[in-house]
């Protein structure tokens, strides 16, 4: 079941189009990547989602409910963490929870229960009688997640929760999103730190110029841009050799010598071919064979293959 | 607070219990912005540092009174020393409602707007008439706060004499009502404006206009209704007359506040919510009956006037009061036709909230705006009268010299061009909004943009008719009064108070013959064209909604 359904979405200031006709779905607890480079729309996208935009055409549905004609009841499955925001003065931690847990109606004493709850789940326990306005940017980071947790949502939409963190934080804020994960939520994040999305992410969409580039599986996009799988072979000697015989081999579709070291580059046909046929080849040409690596292409590559670097 | 409000209550059930159970859910409302906010500012050195200079300030204000007033006198009056340190006070307070107060509520939504909290808000489940409602019961209990500080000073100019427990309850009323006002006035801007310079100059400039158009007047009217004038034996004879005073003394201030209150509220809310969020308010029956209410109370003045007799006991025995009614009925003009205003636009935006997409709904709602033209109509008497604004440059020929001998000249042509073509506009929005009927209200539009075009000219024909020094007429022509008797009573109570002597404010024409047939031509020409081309558009446009419509159906 899709827990974000996003179909037609447009959002049009002006003339000037910041989301052009995206669509793409979320499953329910799964966690989706938002990429994009700056101003390629991945904040308005957000913010339509969370029901503070009004898309020009198109909608989606979040948790069950349209944004554009249920917004109350999609508010009520949601949790969202801007990019920036402030915080308020003069009040503590727990008193900022309590505005929070006191606006989705909670009696005293399940605000009590479930503020202890939330803190526990965040680390904020330690925290909760210092003033909101002298925490660190990373606890108020935590802070604000701890806010959309109160009301236990289905679905978290969180824009850049890693923005300006220190590695730490960044690590613990990356441990925090599996632990949510394993509770169940459907969580959607933008982010411009590619590595840890690739580490926790099941999906991902790069948008870009407001249009939707890629959107799916990591892997599945990998194999949809690469189309083949890379090996690096690595011989002892006579590289040019291996080259000329892995040349006529029928399932290979390029290879090129990559430097002086005696190591070749080998591109497949398609996913199905292996590269048994390869080294069978090689070792009937007797040419020594001391190293075979799949290449493995990461989501920055991705990313920086699929993208101009253009803003909208 | 919530826009669904209308639960059914049971029949048995006390009316002390709903209305128990309705404050309660009022004070649930705003429970957590105003804890939150409350919390938050009582710690605050801002708080503790406005609060000893004020409390100084006072002290200081206070004493000096207290002290001067003592020395000037040959033989001690403690009476006359007690009520001048009440007065300082009430003053030193009237400081604290127009400009402390503004303040709070100008930085109340735009702070959290400039920190971004007011997303965090809005994606939850608070409904951004309960983010309004809080702000507001915060800044109220501000004003507690700070009247409560003053009132040890209160004490003892109570102790010293000259004022009663009932001057000081009068006053901090006032005081309060007035708050009421400005707060929310204040929480609207703030709502509205881009950045806190300009939320906070705006307030200061619409707090400005407003103390001194409207709530002055009104202000000023409880006081005199409190001094015992409409309930003066001699009055209450003439049933009739103390009916009317009573009337716009105290009704039509008492119905303005809650109106003022309602339309700023209610543009607070609005602002805050976006397009899919359904903007129609629960005060639309409200905005109705007061409409209702202040085209009664012209109804009132226009048969007094009809009367004759009325008339000179109208203009020459009520001069302050006269005084305070002329500023309210800019104010009812201006809030009346800003109420229809709202209600049209809710309207038309609720009836289409039906259909799905964005584009779809843009669309129907710009095809439904351009039948017989409200906004086309409305912008084009807007301009025309800007024109004609612009024309009052000649009055250098027929205006300047009478605006100088003769106040009410200048003031009788602002409102011939201003507030009569307002009420038009209610007029004919109300035509287009109740009627559902396309070919009735096509006709009824049409009929009402005549009025619109044509209604001041109509005035500026009958006006110098009537201006004949016949000892009645030369007050004005009764149509004339229907509209304009509280301007008028305004002028008059105004050059006898100040200038003392009386005009003859009616005596001659407003404009030149030149300048009225200018506008006449003006006017008419105005007038043929907008039916012509609003025919025209109607037709088209009309043709290709129900085109669509009908699309739709099938």
């Amino acid at each position: 079941m899709n827990m974000i359904e996003v179909k037609n979405l447009t959002k049009d200031f002006n003339g000037f189009a910041a989301v052009d006709n995206i669509s793409f779905s979320v499953e329910e607890g799964g966690i989706f990547g938002f990429i994009g480079p700056n101003g390629a729309g991945k904040t308005t996208t957000i913010r339509m989602l969370a029901t503070i935009l009004d898309p020009t055409s198109g909608t989606a549905v979040v948790g069950g409910n349209c944004i554009v004609n249920e917004p109350h009841e999609v508010r009520k499955v949601l949790g969202y963490m801007p990019d920036y925001y402030g915080v308020y003065d003069g009040i503590t931690v727990r008193e900022y929870l309590d505005f929070f847990c006191h606006i989705y109606g909670m009696n005293s004493k399940t605000r009590l229960k479930t503020i202890n709850d939330v803190m526990e789940l965040t680390d904020l326990g330690k925290l909760e009688d210092k003033l909101v306005s002298t925490l660190s940017k990373g606890m108020k980071q935590r802070l604000c997640l701890a806010k959309t947790l109160l009301h236990d949502p289905k679905v978290l939409i969180l824009d850049e929760p890693a923005a300006g963190l220190d590695p730490r934080a960044r690590i613990e804020m990356r441990y925090l999103m599996k632990e949510l994960k394993e509770l169940g939520k459907t969580i959607f994040l933008s982010s411009h730190i590619l590595t840890e999305l690739e580490d926790i992410c099941d999906s991902v969409g790069i948008i870009e110029k407001g249009r939707l580039v890629a959107s799916g599986r990591i892997s599945e996009i990998k194999a949809q841009l690469c189309g083949t799988v890379i090996y690096t072979i690595k011989t002892i000697e006579d590289s040019a050799r291996a080259k000329s015989v892995i040349d006529a081999i029928q399932a290979v579709a390029s290879c090129e010598l990559q430097d002086d070291d005696g190591t070749v580059n080998v591109r497949m046909k398609d996913e199905t071919c292996s590269i048994n046929c390869v080294l069978k080849e090689l070792i009937a040409a007797d040419i020594n064979v001391v190293e075979v690596k799949q290449v493995q292409s990461n989501l920055e590559d991705i990313f920086m293959q699929i993208t101009k670097g253009e803003v909208a | 607070m919530q826009d669904n409000e209308t639960a059914v209550q049971p029949v048995t059930q006390g009316a002390h219990r709903r209305l128990f159970r309705r404050a309660r859910q009022l004070y649930e409302d705003a429970a957590p912005m105003l804890i939150k906010e409350l919390r938050g500012y009582f710690r605050s050195k801002k708080f503790l540092i406005t609060l000893s200079l004020m409390l100084l300030a006072y002290a200081v204000i206070f004493f000096i009174a207290v002290f001067s007033t003592f020395l000037s006198q040959d033989t001690v009056d403690l009476a006359r020393v007690g009520t001048a340190g009440f007065e300082v006070l009430t003053v030193c307070n009237m400081v604290v409602v127009f400009v402390i107060l503004p303040a709070f509520g100008a930085m109340s939504i735009i702070r959290e707007k400039k920190e971004q909290t007011i997303d965090v808000l809005l994606t939850t489940v608070i409904s951004p008439a309960q983010i309004v409602w809080g702000k507001f019961v915060t800044i109220l209990t501000y004003a507690f706060v700070f009247f409560a500080a003053s009132f040890p000073l209160v004490v003892i100019s109570y102790m010293l004499g000259g004022i009663t427990i009932s001057n000081i309850i009068f006053e901090y009323a006032c005081l309060m009502i007035m708050a009421v006002m400005l707060i929310m006035m204040s929480i609207c801007i703030s709502s509205a404006t881009p950045n806190i310079v300009s939320a906070i100059a705006s307030t200061y400039i619409v707090s400005g206009l407003l103390s001194i158009l409207g709530f002055g007047a009104v202000f000023g009217a409880f006081r005199f209704a409190r001094h015992g004038s409409m309930f003066d034996t001699d009055v209450l004879k003439e049933i009739t007359r103390s009916f009317i005073v009573f009337f716009n003394a105290a009704v039509i201030p008492f119905l303005a506040y809650i109106l003022i209150f309602a339309f700023f509220f209610t543009m607070a809310v609005n602002t805050l919510k976006s397009f899919s969020d359904n903007k129609t308010t629960s005060f639309k029956k409200l905005y109705v009956f007061f409409a209702f209410v202040f085209g009664l109370s012209y109804m009132v003045n226009a048969i007094n006037e009809l009367a004759g007799v009325s008339a000179y006991w109208w203009w020459y025995t009520r001069d302050t009061f006269n005084l305070y009614f002329g500023y309210l009925a800019a104010v009812a003009a201006i809030t009346t036709f800003f109420s229809f205003f709202i209600i049209t636009k809710e309207v038309l935006l609720s009836q289409h909230m039906h259909f799905r997409t964005e584009e779809i709904r843009k669309a129907s709602f710009f095809r439904y705006i351009f039948q017989p033209g409200i906004l086309p109509n409305v912008y084009f008497c807007i301009m025309m009268h800007l024109v004609m604004i612009a024309f009052l440059v000649v009055l250098p020929i027929s205006g300047i010299i009478l605006a100088i001998d003769h106040l009410s000249a200048f003031f009788v042509t602002l409102t011939v061009t201003i507030i009569a073509p307002l009420f038009f506009i209610a007029l004919y929005m109300m035509f287009t909004l109740l009627l559902k009927g396309l070919i009735l209200r096509r006709i009824l539009a049409g009929v009402a943009a005549l009025l619109i075009i044509l209604g001041p000219l109509v005035f500026a024909v009958i006006f110098p008719a009537f201006t004949t020094d016949s000892d009645y007429r030369r007050h004005a022509s009764p149509l004339t009064l229907y509209f304009l008797s509280p301007v008028c009573n305004y002028i008059a109570a105004y050059s006898r108070m100040y200038h003392d002597y009386d005009i003859e404010y009616f005596s001659k024409p407003v404009m030149g013959i030149d300048v009225f047939i200018l506008f006449a031509i003006a006017y008419i020409s105005a007038a043929v064209i907008l039916l012509i081309w609003n025919i025209k558009k109607a037709e088209k446009l009309n043709y290709e909604y129900d085109e669509y419509i009908r699309g739709q159906l099938q």
